[in-house]
């Protein structure tokens, strides 16, 4: 692995901790900055002062990585363990080769030691799974065996949960209609409550989905809306039975079933070059979701990548608008699933700094996407959009909000806000023809000072998009601008 | 059309679903249902719920929550039919989703396609750069000046950022400097930049417009705008057109009320001048007494002004030189000779505490205006501070000249400092000399301001042609005899006596030395008020004298240091560095670190690196952030001058 500042960058758990660790790069702030190698191996550590009367000891295992410190900050890594990262990346020769002191050796026995028992229990597993006919059952295969009781077990009482929370819903949803809508007093309490019924049945993203509803349906209409939604969900559960594997792994994912990546990533997957075409960020208590959305420059695909991360912890993979990745994505079971999960990935122009600066943003994106200009593999017409999403509904009838890359659209406002609309090629060729006013138009959500970032940046001329299309609330969220191989991000 | 009616039979549907959602299907009387699907519907809950009556047994109702539940899935009964029914149509509805029909749309706008930029060297801008350099607009000045020279473009993704940038730095420029600010901007965002100023109604008023041909728009303002929008708008007028300003004040004058009077006279102090003396005095007549109190404090602002006229008749009423220039005219003017004089020879009578009428109109609040701290010794030395405070130093000097029959030029060629000089050591000698010698700084420090408050309006009615290097000369000429000269071009503007930045100078000299006797804030606010270069050159003095003066100079500096200062500063801090023993940092340190980091250049950085940070380990963590804020700053200032440096200049190498 090469310690760059760019992968340094990556293991900050947000912008605020880069920010400050790079106050902490600098050589002169450090004191004894050493490293040394073992033979499996290498650290840095330094020390450094801070508000604290002693100074924090901080230590990087560059195998990993893994980073120490012994400042009281919650992050993970603190600004000491960028900072020292930096310094490293900027200067190694600060770093003089010597005897680790006893702290740097305690942690570092401490991690060999650990690393060695994971090392036995995967090679534990392997055994298992390659010699799965041996005769000789030894104790840890029985182990194994009790292991997947268990899950089958686990899973067993899990479609128990659910199909009782769902009744337990359907009868709530019928109860509503009976006394009708206007008898719940308190929206949010109500909503809340029923959220948290559907998270002890463990339907999690249906939960979530519930929660919602008092801030995201403004009417009754809408909030009659999501009822139907959710009734749509508790049928299709109960005839489960009748569903094919596509269709019930669909469900699943709207109930909120887990999957296993690791099992996912035992499947062939799509092998592109990808490159990042939007990021959205929420934050759900403590836990902070990441959507980064994925696009194959060969294949023209477009995966989501989910992660989510209790609020000081990093993110697996944080990737730039600038990057370049050779990767290979499985995506996730389903008829229209657009989420995928990383098998193997690597940056190509990883040295390249890639913090989203107008400098910065990716001049390499030109010469690759440039090429599909003319057919922009996956990019689909205005027009379409809505043909589209009606044979995604057609698959999976809770595909409410879809993404969709969208091309050459131009925006127009009017007094009842703003609109995206396409000159398709036939409306263009007739111009002068009496209905050549028949564009298509669909309203956008979209801060007001986005709309003239977008104009300086196309000149009002047509553009690129990733929109976040929502049939139910009839509404286009953009989410990026990708114009001339760069992209924009609207969020 | 068929489209049309389908979605809206589709839509009528639905709303009906809603009410029935919302009353709750087992309510009675039952809203009128159209849909044939629906009221069938209606019709099965009304058997199903004489059922449920019909058991009548409330606790048999909810039994047994298994059998419900099974119930619920074999049985199908109306609210599961209803929500069968709704399910299905909102499906149908999201499926069937059709765009918005451009009929329905009202003043739909299609934007222009923008025009082709004219040349295309883009300069990339760093948005960390720029959000730190916000701080320092003089340096945001120079560097898109200097981009501007280059004839370079911004990235469009930029031009949002730099056009709402150019209006919020609105009020950290000179109103000339402002004017090339904005030009440089809009020279950077080029064609697409001026397409989209035109798109953008706040953006095409503040880019698009001059001042001049904003006025009609203005005097809108002022006349329907809201309280700040009139502040503003009164502000640009003053600035266009002083006495178009003035007059329409004046006319609305007595219909606002108080506190809008008192912000709105206030605001005459930009481009004031004596054609504002009538209303002023008019003013001191008005209900309210901070309306009075400010236009008071206006009229000080006016040295040729009636007031100070009667301000000054006052004070010799008070005040006798009389003695002091018959000792000078008996020739005993040596210092020696002076020492031996134990008694003053000012002679000074309090005011009366009571004042008579046209003394309490004239009443002077100092508190409006800089330099107007209270005295101690109570209310009638006060009063005869006030007194000191608006009347012109050069008064002084005058009665010597008149009481000696002397030729003013000669004094001043000749005699100036040495005069000052003798009544400050009178002053010193006397019981009132410490409230006498305060009220003097207070006086000097006071119509420095007013001078230099003066210069800057004058310049800005001056031809713009000329403005470029007005600007370059501006620092010098604020106190200098080129200020004079500039200021009297513009026939409006205050007359000053051409002797009076000599005047000026002098009291000034004589001031630093007697206060330097003081405490460092105290001398500092002192060192505030002197002309850039003299402080310059006391500051390079007291370093290499290692006079502690400079703690209190240093403390006042807030312009741009030389290497060589920069050097000789360092020096100075490392020594007092490794003297401080406490934890704490003194202020005037502090100071220096920062502005030694702000202005310092590549030798002085090592120099500061080597040299302070051999401190950090026994320094309190302030000293270490002031050294992180030197840090930023200096690789800040090298980065945008390397930058600069690469710029190259002739633009005929551009397409």
């Amino acid at each position: 692995m090469t310690w760059t500042i760019d992968f340094v960058e990556q293991q900050a758990p947000d912008p605020a901790s880069m920010k400050a660790g790079y106050k902490q790069a600098n050589a002169a702030k450090w004191r004894g900055l050493g490293t040394a190698k073992t033979e499996d191996r290498q650290v840095l550590w330094g020390e450094i002062r801070g508000s604290g009367s002693k100074a924090y000891r901080t230590q990087i295992d560059l195998n990993g990585p893994a980073f120490k410190c012994t400042c009281p900050s919650r992050k993970f890594p603190c600004k000491h363990g960028i900072g020292l990262g930096l310094v490293y990346a900027q200067s190694a020769h600060n770093f003089v080769e010597q005897n680790m002191p006893d702290w740097v050796e305690v942690w570092i026995k401490s991690r060999q030691v650990r690393a060695q028992k994971k090392i036995q229990s995967l090679e534990s597993e392997k055994n298992e799974t390659d010699y799965p006919n041996q005769s000789l059952i030894t104790e840890e295969q029985e182990a194994l065996q009790k292991k997947a009781l268990a899950k089958a077990k686990r899973l067993e009482s899990r479609i128990k949960k659910v199909t009782q929370g769902l009744l337990d819903l359907e009868r709530r949803l019928q109860d509503l209609v009976r006394n009708g809508l206007a008898s719940i007093k308190e929206p949010d309490e109500y909503w809340d409550q029923v959220g948290a019924r559907l998270v002890d049945a463990q339907a999690s993203a249906l939960a979530k989905r519930v929660r919602t509803i008092p801030f995201e349906a403004q009417s009754p209409q809408e909030v009659l809306r999501e009822i139907a939604y959710l009734h749509l969900v508790c049928q299709a559960w109960s005839q489960r039975e009748n569903l094919s594997e596509l269709e019930l792994a669909d469900l699943k994912a709207v109930i909120g079933f887990s999957v296993s990546q690791d099992a996912l990533t035992q499947k062939e997957g799509l092998s592109d070059h990808w490159i990042l075409l939007g990021i959205e960020k929420e934050q759900e208590q403590q836990l902070s979701v990441l959507k980064q959305w994925l696009y194959g420059i060969e294949s023209g695909q477009l995966y989501l990548l989910l992660s989510y991360a209790f609020y000081n912890q990093p993110h697996p993979h944080y990737f730039k608008y600038s990057q370049i990745l050779q990767a290979e994505l499985c995506a996730y079971e389903g008829n229209v699933n657009q989420r995928a999960c990383l098998k193997r990935h690597q940056v190509l122009n990883g040295d390249q700094r890639g913090t989203l600066e107008y400098s910065d943003l990716a001049r390499s994106h030109d010469a690759i996407l440039n090429p599909y200009h003319n057919d922009l593999r996956g990019f689909i017409p205005l027009d379409d959009l809505l043909t589209v999403h009606a044979k995604t509904l057609s698959l999976q009838p809770w595909a409410s909000q879809r993404a969709y890359l969208i091309k050459n659209v131009l925006i127009s406002k009017s007094e009842e806000g703003l609109f995206v609309y396409s000159v398709s090629a036939s409306a263009s060729a007739s111009a002068s023809a009496s209905y050549s006013h028949e564009y298509t138009y669909l309203k956008i959500q979209l801060r007001p000072d986005a709309l003239w970032q977008i104009l300086a940046i196309t000149g009002a001329k047509p553009a690129q998009y990733l929109a976040l299309w929502n049939s139910q609330y009839h509404r286009l969220t953009l989410l990026s601008l990708i114009h001339c191989g760069q992209v924009y991000p609207l969020g | 059309m068929q489209n049309n009616n389908a979605k809206n039979l589709g839509l009528s549907t639905w709303k009906e679903a809603t009410k029935l959602a919302l009353l709750g299907l087992s309510r009675s009387p039952r809203p009128h249902i159209t849909h044939p699907q629906l009221s069938e519907i209606l019709n099965d809950q009304g058997n199903h719920s004489l059922k449920d009556n019909g058991k009548d047994n409330a606790k048999e109702y909810a039994k047994d929550k298994l059998e419900r539940d099974e119930g619920y899935r074999s049985q199908i009964t109306p609210e599961h039919q209803f929500l069968n029914f709704v399910s299905a149509l909102n499906l149908y509805q999201e499926a069937g989703a059709l765009p918005v029909s451009q009929e329905t749309l009202t003043h739909l706008i299609h934007f222009d396609e923008a025009p082709p930029e004219k040349h295309s060297l883009v300069h990339q801008l760093k948005r960390d750069h720029l959000e730190s350099l916000k701080h320092t607009p003089q340096l945001l000045l120079k560097y898109f000046t200097r981009l501007q020279q280059a004839r370079v473009l911004v990235p469009p993704a930029a031009i949002p950022y730099l056009l709402e940038l150019g209006i919020k730095l609105n009020y950290c420029f000179e109103p000339e400097e402002y004017d090339l600010f904005k030009a440089s901007i809009k020279s950077l965002v080029a064609e697409r930049g001026k397409w989209l100023i035109k798109q953008h109604p706040e953006w095409h008023k503040h880019y698009g417009l001059s001042l001049n041909e904003q006025q009609s728009e203005i005097l809108d303002l002022w006349h329907h705008g809201q309280e700040s929008e009139r502040k503003s708008s009164l502000k640009l007028l003053r600035q266009i057109d002083p006495n178009l300003g003035r007059h329409c004040l004046m006319k609305d004058f007595k219909k606002e009320w108080a506190q809008l009077r008192q912000a709105f006279l206030a605001i005459l102090i930009v481009n004031l001048s004596s054609a504002d003396e009538p209303f002023l005095e008019h003013c001191l007549d008005d209900r309210s007494k901070t309306v009075q109190h400010i236009a008071a404090s206006l009229l000080v602002c006016l040295p040729d002004s009636a007031y100070i006229n009667r301000q000054t008749q006052n004070l010799s009423k008070y005040l006798s030189l009389d003695a002091l220039s018959q000792f000078i005219h008996a020739g005993n003017s040596t210092d020696d000779e002076l020492l031996s004089q134990s008694e003053s020879l000012l002679k000074i009578t309090l005011p009366k505490t009571k004042l008579d009428e046209s003394e309490t109109r004239d009443c002077l609040a100092f508190a409006h205006t800089k330099g107007g701290a209270s005295i101690k010794g109570g209310q009638r030395i006060n009063r005869l501070a006030e007194l000191i405070r608006c009347v012109p130093l050069s008064w002084w000097t005058e009665q010597i000249t008149n009481n000696l029959n002397l030729d003013r030029q000669v004094l001043i060629r000749e005699n100036l400092s040495q005069y000052i000089k003798l009544m400050v050591n009178e002053a010193e000698k006397h019981d009132y000399g410490e409230a006498l010698m305060h009220a003097w700084l207070q006086a000097y420090i006071h119509q420095s301001h007013i001078y230099a408050q003066q210069m800057t309006y004058a310049k800005h009615r001056l031809n713009k042609q000329d403005l470029n290097q007005e600007l370059d000369e501006r620092r010098e000429a604020k106190l200098g005899e080129k200020g004079v000269s500039v200021l009297n071009q513009s026939s409006t503007l205050i007359q000053l006596t051409n002797d009076w930045p000599i005047q000026q100078q002098a009291w000034g000299q004589v001031l630093i030395d007697a206060f330097n006797k003081q405490s460092i804030e105290m001398s500092s606010l002192f060192y505030q008020a002197l002309p850039i270069q003299l402080l310059k050159a006391e500051l390079v003095s007291c370093l290499e004298t290692q006079d502690p003066k400079w703690r209190s100079i240093i403390l006042a500096d807030q312009s741009d240091w030389s290497l060589n200062l920069s050097v000789l500063v360092m020096q100075v801090i490392t020594f007092e560095l490794s003297k401080v023993k406490k934890r704490k940092l003194p202020e005037h340190l502090y100071q220096a670190i920062c502005h030694t980091g702000l202005h310092a250049d590549l030798q002085v950085q090592t120099l500061i690196d080597q040299e302070w940070r051999a401190y950090q380990d026994h320094l309190p963590s302030e000293l270490l952030d002031a050294l992180d804020i030197c840090q930023q700053r200096f690789v800040l200032r090298t980065e945008i001058q390397k930058q600069v440096q690469h710029l190259p200049l002739a633009s005929s190498t551009y397409v």
